[in-house]
């Protein structure tokens, strides 16, 4: 008997983990507990841990010269004279919760971190093969066992002692940068490590008023985290996200500039689940331009983005669920309010591009040279593609070649699900209200190549209150169920569907130029 | 001894049975002349008003054979009157997707990636899965006449 049941245990096992799928170039992760946890506050007391270099006295008078600012350059000199670390990760390597560290003006490269090579012998084992992908993803234990090597600077919250996935130690820890604006302290990638700063189950982590430039992946990148804070941050030049937050909760994003990334600016995907009860993570002040995206977010569930500007990528923002493994899919439940997604036409899909990220591995690659990761429409101001209950209100959308918007469906398969019932469980309940299409503050048309443009399936899509060029709003199809009732259910619309799928087949190395793909050729500029 | 022998015989006699009938249902395999691969009803042709001499065409093929077939989307060939392979794409689905790793990690992807993202397929017996193609006429060239999928052929509507 008792063979049998181990031999069900084994089973069970067995069956659980050919069910678990996941690929994202992250371990498997869970959500942390919603019920605890909330977004950090920005503190002022306790004694700090100071970071500086041996030019920071020369940077801070530089800073902060003059007699406007002698008061905060007394107070930096000050704190020059309690300096202990040259490198931000030995900060890091002696603080204790609730602990800050402050760093003096200065670039911070890590080089300590930077001689720990990527692939370290000793953690050789610790990675996980996905069920449905062959690139293999460091384990938690990896993290915690050779943390630098795949991370300049890593805050490890939890230890292995215990299987709860929560912060022991390290917990609502404070980085911040003590320079006047954040370049004033800079921390530089070395374009091989996939992240320049990683917190990881680091819950309570706030980072602040700090640049960081040139991940070989993202630039700060928060995993599994319950409750963080990220602000006055400037994230240029990341291989693939200026930041991205990962299956964390209880989330700020505020004043983030972000340009430069291959992927998109933001990224704050697998997000909480709150199915519309919350949002767990608020974005607001983000300026995030001249990426491909400047927001992107698989399963980018429960944020609530507002007064923030979202231009000149090749497309403005986008919220899918194409992903096989990521938590919290389909996407559902976010909201965008009262911000700007225009002009978006910057168009990093060319020939020329193309053959050099090609040929230039990314630790070789010019620093400015953005190479697209992932095919976009380019000229697209939203790009929903397979998501379900969001609200898009009050925002200006205007000046985007292609369309304002693009709402698409995208069948349960593509995550996996094989559910005949699950089909159409995509691209359901979203609400268009109130938003300013094709003008500019103040009235002066910018229009959009077209302002909405659906692929006419899905349940509940509603669109109400959105003004146009002329009072008017330009849309395909010619006219947009209205809100409360929204669509009833029909087949999407096979032109517009077939449309798009050569577009999958982009590779800037075999298929550059898909033959019937649109999205890498800029639109002409709409006249009306 | 006479248990032993007829014992044999049947453990033997299931062995044959089991190979036979493994014979007769076989696994999957790739597309030949023998397995043919019909459109399932009229595939919809999808013109592209700024790619003039761009075509998409999309629909359901069915596999019209008694075995299952593997089908590749990179081994489908789109082929003119002459018998020229023109510069073209093919999709075992009719929404567009990409897959989860970029391009520079030069991860090929295992089997039930590409599967879902509609690289490759499998057909079984009287099914049908979706199929989009795309090409690009050649200035001066002819419209295609059919797909090859591994040996396999699919007539393009004219």
């Amino acid at each position: 008997m008792r063979r049998l049941g181990t031999l069900l245990v084994v089973l069970t096992a067995l069956l659980a983990g050919a069910s678990s799928a996941l690929a994202h170039p992250e371990r498997q992760s869970y959500f942390p507990d919603a019920s605890k946890g909330s977004v950090p506050k920005y503190r002022h007391t306790g004694a700090p841990l100071i970071v500086c270099k041996s030019n920071s006295r020369r940077l801070i008078r530089k800073a902060f010269k003059g007699r406007r600012h002698a008061r905060t350059r007394r107070a930096r000199l000050r704190a020059l004279e309690s300096c202990r670390f040259r490198h931000i990760q030995a900060a890091v390597n002696h603080a204790r919760t609730g602990d800050r560290i402050q760093i003096l003006p200065g670039v911070y490269r890590e080089e300590p971190s930077r001689k720990i090579p990527v692939d370290q012998a000793r953690c050789a084992s610790m990675f996980e093969t996905p069920d449905d992908g062959d690139a293999k993803v460091a384990t938690f234990e990896h993290q915690v066992r050779c943390p630098n090597s795949r991370n300049l600077i890593a805050v490890i919250g939890d230890s292995l002692s215990d299987p709860d996935r929560e912060c022991d130690k390290r917990c609502n820890l404070l980085i911040e940068g003590l320079g006047r604006r954040p370049r004033d302290v800079t921390v530089v990638g070395d374009r091989r490590k996939r992240d320049v700063i990683r917190a990881d189950r680091a819950d309570g982590f706030s980072l602040r008023n700090v640049w960081v430039e040139q991940g070989a992946f993202n630039n700060v990148d928060v995993v599994e985290t319950n409750g963080f804070r990220l602000s006055r941050l400037v994230l240029p030049y990341g291989q693939n996200y200026g930041v991205l937050t990962f299956a964390s909760d209880h989330g700020l994003y505020d004043h983030i500039e972000a340009y430069g990334n291959g992927d998109s600016g933001i990224y704050p995907g697998s997000g909480p689940e709150g199915h519309c009860r919350r949002y767990g993570i608020e974005i607001r002040n983000v300026n995030s331009h001249d990426n491909v995206l400047g927001y992107s977010g698989t399963a980018g569930n429960g944020t609530w983005t507002h007064d923030s500007r979202f231009h000149d990528n090749n497309a403005g923002i986008s919220n899918d669920s194409f992903a096989s493994g990521h938590p919290g899919m389909p996407q559902d439940c976010s909201k965008w309010t009262g911000n700007q997604v225009n002009s978006n036409n910057r168009n990093f899909f060319t020939n020329d591009r193309d053959r050099y990220c090609m040929n230039t591995p990314f630790e070789k690659r010019r620093r400015e040279v953005v190479c697209p990761q992932f095919q976009v429409p380019v000229g697209t101001g939203f790009v929903l593609y397979g998501v379900n209950s969001n609200v898009i209100q009050d925002n200006d959308v205007y000046d985007n070649w292609r369309s304002g918007v693009r709402l698409f469906w995208v069948p349960a398969s593509i995550r996996g699900d094989n559910d005949p019932a699950h089909q159409f469980d995509t691209s359901n309940g979203n609400r268009f209200i109130g938003n300013r299409m094709g003008l500019r503050a103040g009235g002066r048309p910018a229009p959009n190549g077209i302002d909405f443009f659906w692929d006419e399936q899905g349940v509940g899509n509603c669109w109400r209150g959105n003004r146009g060029t002329g009072g008017r709003i330009t849309s395909d199809p010619p006219t947009l169920p209205g809100c409360p009732r929204g669509s009833l259910f029909q087949q999407g619309n096979l032109a517009k569907l077939g449309a798009e799928v050569p577009c999958a087949a982009w590779d800037p190395d075999t298929m550059p130029d898909p033959p019937g793909c649109t999205w890498f050729t800029t639109p002409p500029r709409p006249r009306r | 001894m006479k248990w032993a022998v007829a014992a044999t015989l049947l453990l033997l006699a299931g062995v044959g049975g089991l190979l036979l009938a493994g014979d007769r249902n076989p696994g999957p395999r790739a597309a030949t002349a023998t397995a043919p691969l019909q459109w399932k009803s009229k595939p919809s042709l999808v013109l592209v008003p700024s790619l003039p001499r761009d075509r998409i065409l999309t629909g359901s093929v069915r596999n019209a054979s008694l075995r299952a077939v593997d089908l590749e989307s990179d081994r489908v060939q789109i082929i003119d009157a002459a018998g020229r392979r023109l510069k073209a794409t093919a999709r075992f689905a009719q929404h567009f997707s990409h897959g989860l790793y970029p391009w520079s990690m030069h991860v090929t992807g295992s089997k039930f990636e590409r599967r879902r993202i509609g690289e490759i397929a499998t057909i079984r017996p009287g099914e049908d899965v979706p199929l989009t193609l795309s090409w690009r006429v050649p200035a001066g060239g002819s419209e295609p006449v059919e797909a090859r999928f591994d040996g396999g052929r699919l007539a393009l509507p004219r």
